[in-house]
């Protein structure tokens, strides 16, 4: 033996390093792992001294806190899925969502932007950071949901509340000043030019055009889109909007970023459809209207709960749902 | 040669099967279907580990060790009775809410799960203070102290001045004491948040002493050493280490690192070690 072994010197000495590397990548395999314990047929989840917990009772512990949460996660996004189809649509659009969310996170926290968006993740139910991309379809895949519901819902829901948040789409021509109790001559000169052509019949989209110093719609005429009595402009502003009819201009208007002439283009139901804002305002005014639509849709789809009557009950109770 | 490759191989193989990730028994019964869209139990049990669970696993955790180490006592359950028909009186018809807030099942499930445990666990602290006593005092160095905070370095010296006098310390620090330290008799342990000359002058006082002035940054501070033996002022050291959140904290690590705590599942590990970095055994 010994003589073959000082024969086959060289290939013991390979063999050794080796086994002694492959030793000692096992060991680095490992020695952050955790051991299985499983008793009678169950994954033991902790252990104080001779005592096991199994999952199953932990189970039990963690669901009596965050059960019902969880299933109304679940059931929420089963609804969404089973009622939408996924569509080329919703990926585009997740797929732009889902960058500039990583970027912002990215800037924001630095190169361990990873640990905290999966922190985000995880507190919306999803695991990793490929999940993020999912989660925005599943928000679009949501709204859609919701906005053929309120759609095919009109008549019943929109008396009430265009009645109480008096929404309308409205435009306007902004002459900025930085302080517009005590303008300079050149904003006074350019608010005297603006309300002289006003005067003298400029159309409003000319005077958009010519003297509106709102860059963020000076090519659309001025369109501010949908607003409401919630949205958050500012007070003189709001207020004047609100106090139009649909077509109608107000006088010339002082708010903190200067004078403003405001024209409400629309407040009938077809004109601020096109807007999101319509619809989430909609469901934000009636916060119970969301689970009603989710337990509507989910009622249509024949959801079945494997006759746990218990889970039923908790979980309408948790939607605010009654019979 | 051959035997030596395989085993070699199985090594191999195993290495890379050591996290490990539980599950519950039924995991694969479903909990409800609607449409093409079914969700399974075992997805419940992973999206609630994910919402970190560590706060159930330290209480379940505990009420083993409190079991083992406390019996619940004729008087405990009496007291709870009580405890708990005020309760009952204080919040009214919204028990129902409060107790699906917190997790418990029925009332009488609040009454052993959390008054109950809080006997359970006062008396734990207790059998723990008492049974290592000698060992506390050693730890935590407890003193009864006065303490003056003084920013500007001669008006620390005129105060110090005052007091070898004869002035009462406490008057003094009325006059020149910043509000956070009014020259009171306190109660100090390691546990107390003191900067660190002040904690280093306390700690190796054997009589009552008054220190010279002690700056620590930008500012000063006089101590007056009023008990300097622990065993002096047994009372006091047992009633103030007893309720102080910290020193609970650290019996309760103890406790759990003496019954070698261990967790299975790697997630819920990683996310138990953040919060509580001291329990685990494994």
């Amino acid at each position: 033996m010994l003589a073959v072994l000082k024969r086959q010197w060289f290939i013991v000495v390979v063999a050794l390093v080796l086994f002694s590397t492959l030793i000692f990548y096992v060991y680095e395999q490992n020695k952050d792992n955790l051991p299985a314990r499983r008793v009678g047929g169950k994954d033991i989840v902790f252990a104080v001294g001779d005592v096991n917990v199994s999952t199953d009772e932990f189970f039990e512990r963690l669901y009596a806190q965050f059960g019902i949460d969880a299933v109304y996660m679940f059931f929420d996004r089963a609804v969404v899925d089973a009622a939408i189809p996924d569509s080329n649509v919703f990926t585009t659009k997740a797929q732009i969502d889902a960058e500039g969310v990583r970027r912002n996170f990215q800037e924001y926290y630095g190169p361990s932007y990873e640990s905290f968006l999966v922190d985000a993740l995880r507190s919306l139910g999803y695991s990793t950071i490929n999940d993020l991309e999912r989660y925005f379809v599943y928000v679009y895949k949501r709204q859609e949901m919701f906005k053929a519901y309120v759609d095919e819902n009109l008549d019943t829901i929109a008396p009430d509340f265009k009645q109480t948040l008096m929404p309308r789409v409205v435009s306007h021509v902004l002459v900025v000043m930085d302080d517009p109790l005590n303008p300079t001559a050149e904003e006074q000169a350019r608010l005297d030019a603006a309300q002289a052509a006003w005067a003298e019949g400029m159309s409003f989209e000319e005077l958009v055009r010519n003297f509106s110093d709102d860059t963020s719609n000076n090519l659309t005429n001025g369109l501010l889109g949908y607003m409401d009595v919630n949205t958050n402009f500012v007070l003189e502003f709001k207020l004047a909007a609100l106090r139009l009819e649909a077509g109608e201009i107000s006088d010339w208007v002082r708010s903190s970023f200067g004078y403003h002439l405001i024209r409400v283009d629309a407040t009938d139901i077809e004109s601020l459809s096109i807007y999101q804002e319509f619809y989430d305002a909609i469901l934000g005014q009636d916060q119970a209207l969301q689970a009603r639509i989710i337990w509507n849709k989910a009622t249509e789809l024949n959801v079945n709960f494997y006759g746990n009557d218990e889970l039923v009950v908790a979980l309408k109770k948790y939607m605010g749902i009654e019979d | 040669m051959k035997k030596l490759l395989f085993i070699l191989s199985i090594s191999l193989v195993l290495s890379a099967c050591g996290n490990v990730t539980t599950t519950i028994s039924n995991r694969n019964d479903n909990v409800f279907t609607v449409g093409n869209q079914s969700v399974n139990w075992g997805q419940i049990y992973s999206v609630m580990l994910l919402s970190d669970p560590s706060g159930v696993v330290r209480t379940m955790a505990l009420e083993i060790i409190l079991n083992q180490e406390v019996e619940i006592t004729a008087e405990m359950e009496s007291r709870a009775d009580e405890e708990l028909a005020n309760f009952l009186e204080t919040v009214g018809e919204s028990i129902d809410m409060y107790l699906s807030y917190y997790g418990f099942k029925d009332i009488e499930d609040f009454r052993r799960n959390s008054i109950l445990v809080q006997y359970q666990q006062e008396a734990l602290i207790l059998k723990y203070y008492e049974e290592n006593i000698d060992d506390i005092i050693s730890r935590y160095r407890p003193r009864k102290v006065r303490i003056m905070e003084v920013v500007d370095p001669e008006t620390a010296a005129l105060a110090l001045s005052e007091i070898r006098a004869g002035a009462d310390f406490q008057s003094v620090a009325e006059l020149y004491s910043s509000p956070q330290f009014s020259g009171t008799e306190t109660f100090v342990s390691n546990n107390t948040q003191l900067p660190f000359l002040v904690r280093e002058f306390i700690n190796f006082q054997t009589v009552p002493t008054l220190s010279d002035v002690i700056p620590a940054g930008t500012t000063n501070y006089l101590v007056q050493v009023i008990v300097a033996d622990p065993y002096k002022m047994l009372d006091d050291v047992r009633e103030n280490l007893i309720s102080d959140n910290s020193f609970v904290e650290q019996v309760i690590e103890h406790y759990m690192r003496a019954y070698n705590f261990t967790i299975f599942d790697r997630s819920l590990f990683d996310l138990f070690i953040q919060q509580f970095p001291n329990y685990l055994g494994n």
